[in-house]
């Protein structure tokens, strides 16, 4: 990750410095993600796979759980891999919840945000088998559900609100080639998940996907919006916060 | 009361699973070795499969108490329930597809019998992947 001033080209390590942040790793060889935070933060790293990194997270005397996923792409993957993984990774959400959990008297609450490469709406996320994450509020507020005789908690996907808005940016990901020939145009392969006790915290609209970063465009506008990935990334970073 | 079962308790503590039995004695040398500055850790999941010989997925895990109780993930073992062998091992985990058509992954992985899986295991353990690992999280532990 590289970010251009005035023709410089800087390092991670020479922005951290600059803003006082630090890289947050342990052994992290396997790994696409990197993890950045405020050198004052309280936030450690639990885990680091190939596709995941978790975070245990101490703010304000709170915790919760952090997990980063940056999952393999459509291109080196078939979109019922991608979902299997998910499910897999699904699994290991609930472990480490039930982990952090022992010496507090509810199970602690997560956040899973980064790179799905699936779509909200895809069998590894909205499935019950899957990260169970569905569109309504209030439906997630309630906690949990059973399945087949299975507690399954749900998890609140913030992206829905901001999927297909009547706007400039209509998701994170731009592609007008799709190889299924479906008119999606804007994908939300980058989402933010939440459990039920974080949605109070969630205010809904801090929840930005960043069209600009100061004075430099992200996106190309015209008769068509799209991302310009030859400046930039081919995917829209996306903001929010938990109070 | 009529008992029509062929085993009691005590055979049944006999026939413990040699994978898991082979994987914990490392999981405990590991922490016996590093005097507990690093823990081993053997824990088994279901796999959500409806078809398909393997259906348990047995995690080899390295705990870091002193570093936030770090937990590094060193590979998996894939089971049957119902017997002991075979089985695969593998630094990656794997996906649905490979376990459906263990011919089209490979069978470079998989053990056969006991001496199979301790070969393989060893292989694995003294890795200069696995070896590093082990020192850079020792190290790292060690000065906190």
């Amino acid at each position: 990750m590289l970010c251009e001033k005035k023709g410089i080209v800087k390092s991670i390590n020479e922005i951290c410095e600059e803003l006082n942040f630090a890289v947050k790793e342990v052994n992290n060889k396997k790994n696409s993600i990197v993890v950045l935070a405020k050198k004052e933060c309280k936030l450690d790293i639990i885990q680091e796979e190939r596709h995941l990194s978790v975070c245990r997270v101490n703010v304000f005397g709170e915790k919760y759980l952090l997990f980063i996923v940056h999952l393999t792409s459509a291109v080196h993957k078939e979109e019922s891999a991608r979902n299997d993984r998910l499910l897999r990774i699904s699994g290991d959400i609930e472990n480490l919840e039930k982990e952090e959990s022992k010496e507090l008297e509810d199970l602690i609450s997560s956040v899973v945000v980064g790179d799905f490469n699936l779509h909200p709406y895809s069998r590894g996320i909205i499935g019950a088998g899957g990260l169970n994450a569905t569109m309504s509020k209030e439906r997630a507020r309630k906690g949990k559900r059973i399945v087949d005789g299975e507690e399954r908690r749900f998890f609140y996907n913030t992206m829905w609100a901001l999927m297909g808005a009547d706007k400039v940016v209509q998701g994170t990901y731009y592609n007008d080639n799709d190889s299924q020939d479906e008119s999606m145009y804007w994908y939300t392969w980058d989402q933010v998940l939440i459990r039920a006790g974080l949605i109070d915290k969630f205010p809904m609209e801090e929840l930005k996907i960043v069209e600009n970063i100061g004075a430099n465009k992200l996106v190309i506008t015209g008769d068509v919006h799209k991302i310009d990935k030859k400046r930039y990334s081919d995917h829209l970073p996306i903001v929010f916060e938990i109070r | 009361m009529k008992d029509f079962w062929s085993f009691d308790r005590k055979s049944l503590e006999k026939e413990i699973s040699t994978v898991n039995e082979i994987l914990k004695e490392q999981a405990n040398l590991l922490t016996n070795k590093t005097g507990g500055i690093l823990i081993g850790r053997v824990s088994n999941r279901k796999l959500e499969r409806k078809d398909g010989f393997y259906d348990i997925e047995t995690l080899f895990e390295i705990k870091v108490p002193n570093l936030a109780n770090y937990v590094c993930r060193l590979f998996y073992v894939y089971s049957n329930a119902r017997k002991n062998f075979p089985v695969l091992i593998n630094y990656e985990r794997l996906e649905d597809r490979h376990l459906r058509k263990l011919e089209a992954f490979g069978q470079e992985n998989e053990a056969k019998n006991e001496s199979e899986f301790e070969k393989l295991l060893k292989n694995i353990l003294q890795s200069p992947e696995v070896n590093e690992t082990v020192k850079v999280l020792y190290a790292k532990a060690s000065q906190n």
